[in-house]
């Protein structure tokens, strides 16, 4: 019974539980609202189970409440429990009875435990977790719940003890643990839950503000699901943008690299900071660095993105930075370094690496910097250096060996101190010097050796700063002005003149700043200490800056005393010989080497007519005479090398006129201590006048030699004293001695002597002049030597005649050309007067001059009447003009004239004659005079009339027979096309019944009939074949010739291969020899050979092997073809019928054939103008030959 | 069945007519010829004039010309057709008796299509016929607008 109670009361408290959760699943026990409802809750089931209770005598009752009220304020606080333990005392104060107190006190009891514990695990949640906790809190609740029951009755509470100790002791603390539990795994789920919600708050609150883009996208389709607002607006979306609408996929912008991600993802899971490239929704490029982890049981990827493009940015920025301070100091030669003293460390940029020649990336520390420096400097660097650690500025300049070179580096640090003043690192640059240390020594070394020139130089030198305030002097100053320096230093310049207007007027107005530069020197009177004066050559400029300012004056003075005094005592000397020189009767002048003239004297440029300055610019060459240049320059160019000493000659120069100036030259040069040669000195004497008279006689004697006449002179003892070379050689002298040698006399053959003698001689001598034609004798041949001989006499300056003197010309060919003429015109006229014909001249206007007997014979004209212009009167009226036209047109050609006309014979008859005159023409090609003929004609004539007339009936003839035989060639072409179409159509006719008759009635047909049908149609073909090869020999006949070069050979073998179905199944042995081409007609040839061949093959038919042969021949003008074969040949009696037409030497029924070929190809042949024939014998084979005319080389 | 055009025979000789149309019987193109005496004729028939004023309309597949006629010969004929606008489409074949070179050079010169030397062997000369028939009739596309 108790049992039942206990698992009722059990039961209820288990649905307690189960209510409680679910409330406070609904309402936070935390919350007011849900303490009252617990309490309530518990409070309820309190009464429930006191309503029920285990009743053990009236007023006692038990129940659950102790494990309810306890629970309730243990799990839900005071609040809760205190209201469940005040329903339970309300309800139990309306219950009465015994145990009223008891009861009460309990409930209060177990409320206190309950507030004990529970504030007990507020402090710490792990208190009354476990069972066995639970367990011990319901033993202790229920323990003091039997203490209580002391306060029963003493009676009741034995009994009760006795009854219920063991349900107390045992039941209710494990009733206790169950309820509890219950409560605790209800507040462990909402502690769970709340801690999740709490946590999710947190991630949520992290999601929205961490400082990443975060997001997560489905793997299925890459969809976004979710992304923090950062994510987005790294890629310039809202959050709401995002999800749900953008595949993350579509952000890459590089799709490689998107399947490298994704491939990675594949294969690790995740990645971490991978690098891509995203585009924002405004098409821009980003760079981001995501991490993903894939989930793919839940389909879906998280991820955290970071917006790295800035980073990127500056990381690029930082590189071309880096590189453009490299680049800069590369450039500058400047390197910079960095010592971390600690750490004994040095790092160099790449140019410091450089300017120690080290290569790039080597680990740096001080020792080894020392070993880099030039051996001699390393102390100097070391202690500097050790100084500046102590604290005093490092900026040092030294030298070091880099790849084996010295180099200047100049070196600069600023160090960095600690707290205690101690220096902890430096940061410095090297620069590399070099080139400027190496300028400063080049400086330095230059600056010696100005200074030792400087007092070097014999001069004064003097140099002054812009106000001309002396800086400096060198030793010759010193010494030549008697000043020392410090007696000087601060003077101004015009300390040293002479006085002060020497300075003013010299040193002021040279030595300004405006001045330009002085190059020329000038004498300045100078003042020395102890007050002497004396002239100093003076050279002075500014000395400038390298921006071209002036920053002082230099000044270099010579003593030129001594120089003075001496130039005085040459100047007059110079004067004396100048006025010689200048003014003296002889040109004077120094060509120097390019043949310039350095000088010339007065009275040579009066001589040339050029001012000397004019002639300055001109050379030597440039005035000689063409003629002379080649003569002169040689000699000079030799005296110039030292080969002559000493040149003379007369020469020509041209003067400033262009005039010829005669002059005689005598040069000689001069050389310098090194016998190089200088100048020439040119002495000239004026020969003109003398030049002139010599070549005036030269030329008169030039004339006498060259003249082709004689010339001679004599005294008046007739002694020859000058004969020219015509004379010698017109007489057969040698030479001028020999013509000397003689006698004038001696000339003249010894009949003439006294003549010349006594005669013309004396009465020269008396009349001035004389004339005589008179021969000469030939010294060696004794010939006569025809001369017209002039004579004068020549006197001296006074007049008295001192001698003869001759110019003659020989006419010997004159004379002879004289007789001959004569003796030829005699001539003539007899041969004119002998020819049959008449003969004529006349003048180029042709008026004639001449008619020889026969024209006075045939004209009946005497001489008289017929010179002059009556030349044309005997011709025939009609024929006037046209000789007139004829004369004319010879007279405008200067040709033949030549015409045959009637000329009126004395008694009035006309007989035909050809006039034929040929012009004289002179050198020029003038007509001097025409000669002619006149020669009868008219029997001829006469017989040409005839001849034209037969000429012309003949020509009628042969045009009438030509008529006749086209007409008869049209009728048998008429003929044969007649044949072609008439003959030929009832043979087709017949031909066709024929087989239409065998066709249909063959079976109707007697055996005789069929054979009379093939005997008609045999026949009818054969007639066929008869009118093909007639007309074609007709056509042959009609045909023209069109010759082409041939090849034979091609042609053969054409024909050949067409007679294959002739030759089929015949035993035949070919033996072709190559031909040689000819002129000739394709198609015809063609045929030749088609018909040879074509018989050789048919007529050796009954020939076990028929041998057939093609050869051929050259001959002189032909080239013969022979076809030959071993076939039955023929009789050579029938030979003459052979080419005839429809001619057979066989039968039909032994060899078929219509004996057409062979008259065709005779026809060819001949039309090709060849010959053709044919050799054989019966039984022995034939042979048939044709020729062709061979093709003409040209 | 195709539909055949009329053969136009052209020709003096009546045995000639005969045999041309004996050649043609075999592929039935016999029924399609027209026969006509001379060039005149045969120029009456293509301008449908005189005998010919009814017949049916159209032009003739082929003409087969003999050559040697009288009144109109066959190149008078040829001439005749290529210059009139209406007839110088249709083929003309020369069907002549003997290969005369002027007679050739003539006819291509007018525009002959084909020139045929009568065999004198029958067989060859059916041979012929029959070859001309089959192409000139059966195969050759004429041309358009006929």
């Amino acid at each position: 019974m108790i049992l039942v109670q206990l698992l009722y009361n059990l039961t209820v408290l288990i649905s307690l539980s189960l209510l409680s959760g679910f409330i406070d699943n609904r309402f936070d026990r935390n919350k007011l609202i849900g303490k009252i409802s617990q309490g309530v809750l518990f409070g309820l089931t309190v009464i429930v189970g006191m309503m029920h209770p285990f009743v053990y005598s009236e007023g006692v009752i038990f129940d659950g409440r102790s494990i309810l009220i306890s629970l309730c304020t243990l799990f839900f606080g005071p609040i809760s429990g205190g209201i469940a333990a005040l329903m339970g005392i309300v309800y139990r104060i309306s219950f009465g009875g015994d145990g009223i107190f008891t009861g009460l006190l309990v409930i209060i009891s177990v409320y206190l435990v309950g507030f004990y514990f529970h504030n007990k695990k507020k402090q710490s949640r792990k208190i009354l977790t476990t069972n066995s906790e639970l367990y011990l809190f319901g033993l202790f609740v229920h323990v003091v719940v039997l203490i209580i029951f002391v306060t029963l009755p003493y009676k009741i509470m034995l009994e009760t003890l006795k009854t219920i100790s063991f349900t107390f002791i045992v039941v209710y603390p494990i009733a206790s643990l169950l309820v509890g539990k219950i409560l605790i795994d209800q507040e462990k789920t909402r502690n769970i839950i709340n801690e999740l919600k709490e946590s999710e708050q947190h991630f949520r609150n992290f999601f929205d503000s961490a400082l990443v883009g975060l997001f997560r996208s489905r793997i299925s389709d890459g969809m976004l699901i979710e992304i923090n607002s950062i994510g987005a607006a790294m890629l310039g979306y809202t959050p709401e943008e995002m999800i749900g609408k953008v595949r993350g996929l579509d952000l890459y912008s590089n799709p490689n690299q998107r399947n490298k991600l994704l491939e990675l993802i594949k294969i690790e899971g995740k990645v971490d900071n991978f690098e891509v490239e995203l585009v924002n929704k405004k098409g821009i490029t980003l760079n981001i660095a995501i991490s993903i982890k894939a989930y793919p049981d839940r389909d879906y990827f998280e991820g955290a993105s970071i917006d790295i493009s800035s980073l990127k940015h500056a990381q690029k920025e930082i590189k071309e930075k880096q590189y453009l301070l490299s680049k800069a100091q590369e450039i500058g030669n400047i390197g910079t370094w960095e010592i971390d003293l600690l750490e004994n460390k040095i790092k160099w940029t790449d140019e410091n690496y450089r300017i120690f020649g080290v290569e790039i990336g080597t680990q740096m520390n001080y020792e080894l910097f020392l070993k880099l420096v030039y051996p001699n400097d390393i102390d100097y660097v070391n202690k500097q250096w050790l100084a500046a650690v102590e604290g005093k500025p490092y900026d040092i300049e030294h030298r070091i060996l880099a790849d084996g070179k010295i180099k200047w580096v100049r070196e600069k640090a600023d160090l960095t101190f600690d707290q205690n003043g101690k220096v902890t690192r430096a940061i410095g640059f090297t620069q590399d010097i070099t080139k400027r240390k190496d300028n400063e020594v080049e400086l330095s070394r230059q600056k010696a050796l100005f200074e030792a020139i400087f007092n070097c130089i014999p001069d004064a030198i003097v140099y002054t700063n812009v106000d001309r305030e002396i800086i400096g002097v060198n030793l010759a100053f010193t010494s030549i002005f008697g000043f020392s320096f410090e007696d000087l230093m601060g003077k101004k310049t015009s300390y040293l003149y002479e006085s002060l207007e020497e300075y003013e007027h010299q040193g002021k107005t040279r030595f300004n700043l405006t001045a330009t530069e002085q190059a020329l020197p000038y004498e300045v009177k100078y003042r020395k200490k102890d007050g002497s004066i004396f002239p100093g050559e003076t050279l002075g400029t500014s000395i400038k800056s390298g921006d071209d300012s002036i920053i002082g004056f230099i000044g270099i003075i010579r003593d030129i005393t001594e120089r003075k005094q001496a130039d005085e005592k040459l100047k007059e000397s110079e004067y004396r010989f100048r006025k010689l020189y200048e003014d003296g009767a002889i040109g004077m002048v120094m060509v120097g080497k390019d043949f310039k003239f350095l000088m010339a004297n007065r009275t040579f440029c009066q001589m040339v007519g050029y001012p000397e300055q004019e002639l300055q610019q001109l050379t030597f060459v440039d005035i000689t005479h063409p003629d002379d240049k080649a003569k002169d320059i040689p000699h000079v160019k030799k005296m110039m090398i030292g080969e002559i000493d000493v040149y003379r000659t007369e020469k020509r120069f041209l003067n400033k006129d262009g005039q010829t100036y005669w002059a005689q030259l005598t040069l000689s040069p001069f050389y310098d201590l090194n016998g190089q040669f200088i100048y020439n000195l040119g002495i000239i004497f004026n020969i003109t006048e003398r030049k002139k008279l010599e070549i005036e006689r030269q030329k008169f004697f030039m004339l006498a030699e060259s003249s082709s006449e004689f010339i001679g002179m004599c005294d008046l003892e007739m002694n020859p004293l000058y004969v020219n070379p015509a004379g010698q050689r017109m007489v057969g002298l040698p030479d001028m001695e020999a013509a000397c040698r003689v006698k004038v006399q001696d000339y003249y053959f010894s009949e003439d002597q006294q003549f010349i003698a006594d005669d013309f001689f004396p009465r020269v001598l008396r009349d001035g002049h004389g004339d005589v034609e008179i021969r000469l004798r030939h010294f060696q041949t004794g010939e006569a030597i025809w001369m017209y001989y002039y004579l004068f006499s020549v006197q001296d300056d006074s007049g008295t005649p001192i001698g003869w003197a001759t110019v003659s010309r020989d006419i010997t060919e004159r004379r002879r050309a004289e007789v001959a003429l004569r003796k030829s015109e005699q001539e003539f006229r007899d041969l004119a007067e002998s020819m049959p014909q008449i003969v004529w001249a006349t003048r180029a206007d042709g008026w004639n001059i001449y008619f020889n007997q026969q024209w006075v014979a045939y004209t009946g004209m005497n001489l008289e009447e017929s010179y002059g212009h009556g030349w044309d009167k005997p011709f025939h009226p009609d024929d006037q003009q046209r000789a007139r036209d004829a004369w004319q047109n010879a007279v405008n050609n200067k040709g033949i004239y030549s015409i045959e006309a009637r000329l009126r014979r004395f008694d009035g008859e006309y007989r035909w004659w050809l006039v034929r005159g040929v012009p004289q023409l002179n050198e020029q090609g003038e007509i001097l005079k025409w000669f002619g003929t006149c020669t009868d004609i008219d029997e001829m004539k006469q017989a040409e009339t005839e001849i034209q007339k037969l000429n012309a009936e003949l020509e009628l003839k042969v045009e009438q027979r030509t008529e006749q035989l086209e007409a008869s060639n049209k009728e048998l072409e008429a003929f044969s096309y007649s044949v072609s179409h008439d003959l030929r159509a009832p043979l087709r006719h017949i031909n066709g019944y024929v087989d239409l008759l065998n066709a249909q009635f063959k079976d109707e047909l007697p055996v005789k009939a069929h054979h009379y049908l093939k005997t008609i149609s045999g026949a009818s073909s054969q007639m066929g074949i008869l009118i093909d090869e007639l007309l074609q020999y007709s056509r042959t006949g009609r045909k023209e010739v069109r010759k082409t070069l041939l090849d034979m050979d091609a042609l053969l073998k054409e024909v050949l291969e067409e007679l294959k179905t002739v030759s089929k199944g015949r035993k035949i042995t070919l033996d072709i020899k190559e031909l040689p081409a000819v002129l000739g007609d394709y198609n015809l040839l063609k045929l030749v050979w088609a018909n040879l061949l074509d018989n050789a093959i048919k007529y050796t038919r009954y020939q076990q092997t028929a041998q057939i042969s093609v050869a051929y021949k050259e001959e002189a003008k032909d080239i013969v073809f022979c076809v030959r074969d071993n076939g039955v040949g023929f009789d050579m009696k029938y030979v003459h019928k052979l080419f005839g037409v429809f001619q057979r030497l066989h039968s039909q029924a032994e060899f078929e054939g219509t004996g057409i070929g062979l008259a065709n190809v005779q026809r060819i042949i001949h039309k090709h103008l060849g010959r053709v024939w044919a050799e054989a014998e019966p039984g022995k084979g034939a042979k048939f030959y044709f020729s062709l005319p061979k093709i003409e080389r040209n | 069945m195709v539909d055949l055009k009329t053969i136009l025979l052209v020709e003096d000789n009546p045995n000639d007519v005969e045999l041309t149309l004996e050649a043609l019987l075999e592929y039935n193109l016999a029924n399609h010829v027209i026969a006509v005496g001379d060039g005149v004729e045969a120029m009456e028939y293509l301008r449908y004039e005189d005998k010919f004023k009814n017949r049916k309309k159209g032009n003739p597949a082929v003409l087969l010309l003999d050559i040697k006629m009288p009144r109109m010969d066959g190149i008078e004929v040829l001439e005749a057709i290529r210059k009139d606008d209406k007839l110088k489409t249709i083929p003309v074949v020369m069907l002549t008796s003997s290969r005369e070179e002027p007679d050739l050079k003539k006819c291509y010169e007018l525009g002959v299509n084909a020139y045929v030397v009568k065999p004198v062997n029958f067989n060859d000369f059916i041979e012929a016929v029959k070859q001309i028939g089959i192409f000139w009739a059966l195969l050759n596309e004429i041309p358009p607008g006929d």
